[in-house]
């Protein structure tokens, strides 16, 4: 079934925040698109088995973290995120603590959640004589797969709605779309949505990737997606129109975004770009396929920016409208653009954008 | 956008009660508490060694499965009922029927044996590993479950700890009050397991003696194992396979506190805020409550955050019969909140109102009714709150009516 969710609101994205394995601005992920710093790094996660892997680290000592380390401890999982939406609320001109920003929802996704917290954690619920005396309760708060989205709440005080989507490689799309929705039903005047991913050993032994695939990256990225008219009261520029999102397994997995394309009186002739999202197991169809499916006219570019910031599994969506505002260097200028990401569970998932 | 009517047409449960919701009701009826020693660990290295297990649930453990996806496909065969059959009938409303769960940990138990043989690689993953591996993912258990049952709608799971099944019901009902599916089968999983013992032992959560929400001597909870699913259908799509209604779903909110990652917020402001939501979207006030079944952990802070909030919500009028089952089922986390909303719609049905076990004393000044005597007989009943709170700061908010 095809779930198109127009929105009669005006939606519009106002800010980005990245934090990905080429760094953590738009500047930063502009040089990558531009191909430096090259190909992913080299990691050896196994004896002998080296992988390309977009890897972040812990981020030590972080500007920000003058800001949560008033709470205690933070897991490296959750940094990502609020490191990625500090810099979303400041490229929106939302200041934290003012009442717009308070009233911010936040929600993300990410396919694989704490496991870090948890395996490390874990090293202790193995005996428990050890585990009484040598697990900490610090530790034990980063074994929340909502963590990131608490810890965004909690230091950048973030008050409104708050959720966690743990569905797999598709959760950010599914974030960014609850997100476009509270904020088109009036539940909260924006929205905070991305997602993030924090990678084990176990699991980049655990991805293969193919010929020509990218290999995994791990960070975060997050969009302020507001209503258009509280975007234009406080004097926010509006640099991408949200015009509408949707999921569904209709023709193929391109049936949702033909849908979403007729709810804004546009046909597949008038899309401009598309950015497929990255395969992922167990889907019939991967992003390129459905949008092959298409027959798009010959002037619709394809860009594929995950070829130069690898899969950041469910940070891919906002990554992929975060690239557009890097390229764009400011409001973007671009017609009818389309997001997808292929859902574990064979479903597609689709954000049309265009400039504002 | 149309706004479609939702109703409960089907419920199953695997708990510390026992298999199947009728189980489940007799222990309400009864008062009957499914906490117990655990029979796995050794009591005298643990300072508190009581779980409510679901003792009577076996899982196989020569199944690929996790025990949490096990327990989740046991209660979906019961919630689902002849819905399959029906389909198998109908196969242009097979299209219609999504997926929408929540869990705290997922497969933790299969997590957990992977986390420790991957801590420092030594080799490839084998076959073996790479089966675990598949159901990894938090995710994994929504997919497992649309494959068994042939859901071909949304598919999606939420992972905030213990509002992760209200969310689920919360956001399910709303795609079917939107328009976007006919039916969602919506709850959560959780299965019992020495991480989250370990990790609620540290942080100081559990009792030392036995989980009493709102008595003013309560000290902690207890953990618990669930998995417990609603079906949800358009008023619509229930009629067309001519359906039993146990319950219409109203609405539902959701909020954060944004004020600690694993305490509440002493004002309960995030709560109140979901709370207000749910009002909001179902389009009815506080005074057409006539039943709270609250979270209720049997925590210090949570209970009295919780009763902070219903003194402002229900200000100026009685509050209505507030109750917590967690002394019965324990906190079962990810199921926490499909647990609440099965009891619920129990006594939306007509069953006695769920008792808080072991209350006998409320803090001094609350004149609350915290229902503790079980099988207490009530008036009719038109519309419930079923409320949920979590670490990581978020709320919500569950609004439930009598079948009409």
């Amino acid at each position: 079934m095809n779930t198109p969710s127009g929105h009669p609101r005006d939606l519009v994205v106002t800010g980005a925040g990245t934090l990905l394995w080429c760094g953590e601005d738009l500047a930063s992920l502009r040089r990558a698109l531009a191909g430096d710093p090259g190909d992913l790094p080299r990691e050896e996660v196994a004896p002998g088995e080296v992988r390309g892997v977009g890897r972040i680290g812990r981020l030590r000592a972080h500007p920000f973290s003058r800001r949560y380390e008033r709470f205690g401890q933070i897991d490296t999982f959750s940094r990502y995120a609020f490191v990625a939406a500090g810099h979303a609320l400041d490229a929106a001109g939302l200041v934290p603590g003012s009442p717009e920003a308070t009233a911010s929802a936040v929600v993300l996704g990410t396919a694989f959640g704490c496991m870090e917290a948890n395996q490390l954690f874990d090293q202790f619920t193995a005996d428990p004589l050890v585990g009484l005396r040598g697990a900490s309760p610090l530790h034990f708060k980063g074994t929340l797969h909502n963590a990131p989205a608490g810890w965004c709440a909690v230091g950048w005080q973030l008050r409104g709605p708050n959720a966690t989507f743990v569905s797999g490689p598709s959760a950010g799309m599914e974030a960014i779309a609850l997100g476009c929705r509270m904020v088109r039903e009036g539940r909260a005047p924006r929205a905070l949505v991305g997602g993030v991913e924090r990678l084990l050993a176990l699991q980049l032994l655990m991805l293969e990737g193919g010929d020509g695939l990218p290999g995994p990256s791990e960070g975060a990225a997050i969009l302020v997606v507001e209503d258009a008219d509280r975007a234009r009261e406080r004097g926010a520029p509006a640099l991408l129109r949200v015009l509408g999102t949707a999921r569904g397994t209709a023709r193929g997995g391109v049936g949702p975004l033909l849908d979403l394309l007729d709810a804004a009186g546009l046909s597949p002739s008038d899309l401009e770009r598309v950015l497929p999202g990255p395969p992922v197991d167990g889907t019939p169809v991967g992003g390129s396929e459905a949008v092959a499916t298409l027959a798009l006219p010959r002037h619709v570019e394809v860009a594929r920016p995950e070829a130069r910031i690898g899969d950041p599994l469910a940070a891919w969506g906002a990554s992929a409208v975060a690239s557009l505002l890097a390229e764009a260097e400011g409001p973007v200028r671009v017609g009818p653009t389309a997001v997808h990401q292929a859902g574990a569970a064979g479903e597609h998932h689709w954000m049309l954008v265009r400039g504002p | 956008m149309t706004r479609r009517g939702v109703v409960v047409t089907g419920m199953g449960l695997i708990a510390a009660t026992g298999c199947g919701v009728e189980a489940a009701r007799e222990a309400l009826r009864t008062g009957r508490s499914g906490v117990a020693p655990m029979e796995d660990f050794d009591p005298s290295l643990w300072p508190m060694n009581e779980g409510a297990v679901a003792r009577d649930f076996r899982s196989d453990p020569a199944s690929p499965e996790d025990r949490s996806v096990q327990m989740l496909l046991a209660a979906a065969a019961e919630a689902v009922g002849d819905l399959p059959a029906w389909l198998e009938a109908e196969p242009r409303e097979r299209e219609g029927l999504g997926i929408s769960l929540g869990t705290s940990q997922g497969a933790v138990l299969q997590a957990a044996s992977l986390h420790r043989r991957f801590l420092h690689p030594e080799g490839l993953p084998t076959p073996e590993d790479r089966a675990r591996f598949a159901a990894y993912r938090p995710g994994y258990g929504a997919e497992r479950l649309a494959r068994e049952v042939g859901a071909r709608g949304p598919v999606t799971t939420f992972g905030m700890v213990c509002v992760s099944s209200a969310m689920a019901l919360v956001e399910g009902a709303r795609w079917i009050r939107d328009g976007l599916c006919d039916r969602v089968l919506a709850g959560g999983f959780e299965a019992f397991s020495p991480f989250v013992f370990t990790g609620f032992q540290v942080i100081g959560a559990l009792t030392r003696s036995r989980c009493r929400p709102f008595d003013r001597e309560r000290d902690g909870t207890v953990l618990g194992e669930a998995a417990g699913l609603l079906l949800l259908e358009s008023e619509g799509a229930a009629r067309r396979r001519g359906a039993p209604v146990f319950a219409r779903v109203l609405g539902g909110g959701q909020n954060a506190d944004g004020v600690h990652m694993t305490a509440p917020d002493r004002d309960g402001r995030g709560l109140e805020a979901a709370v207000r939501a749910a009002f909001d979207d179902a389009g009815v006030a506080p005074g057409d409550v006539g039943y709270v079944n609250a979270h209720g952990t049997g925590t210090p802070f949570n209970d009295s955050m919780e009763c902070v909030v219903f003194s402002r919500l229900f200000e100026g009028r009685r509050v209505p019969p507030v109750s917590s089952v967690k002394g019965i089922f324990g906190h079962t986390l990810g199921a926490a909140g499909a647990v609440d909303a099965i009891v619920t719609t129990l006594a939306l049905g007509g069953d006695p109102l769920p008792p808080t076990v072991n209350h006998q004393e409320a803090d001094p000044g609350l004149d609350f009714d915290f229902v503790p005597d079980p099988g207490r007989r009530h008036g009719p009943l038109r519309i419930a709150l079923s409320s949920n709170a979590a670490m990581g700061g978020n709320n919500t908010a569950l609004l439930l009516a009598e079948p009409g």
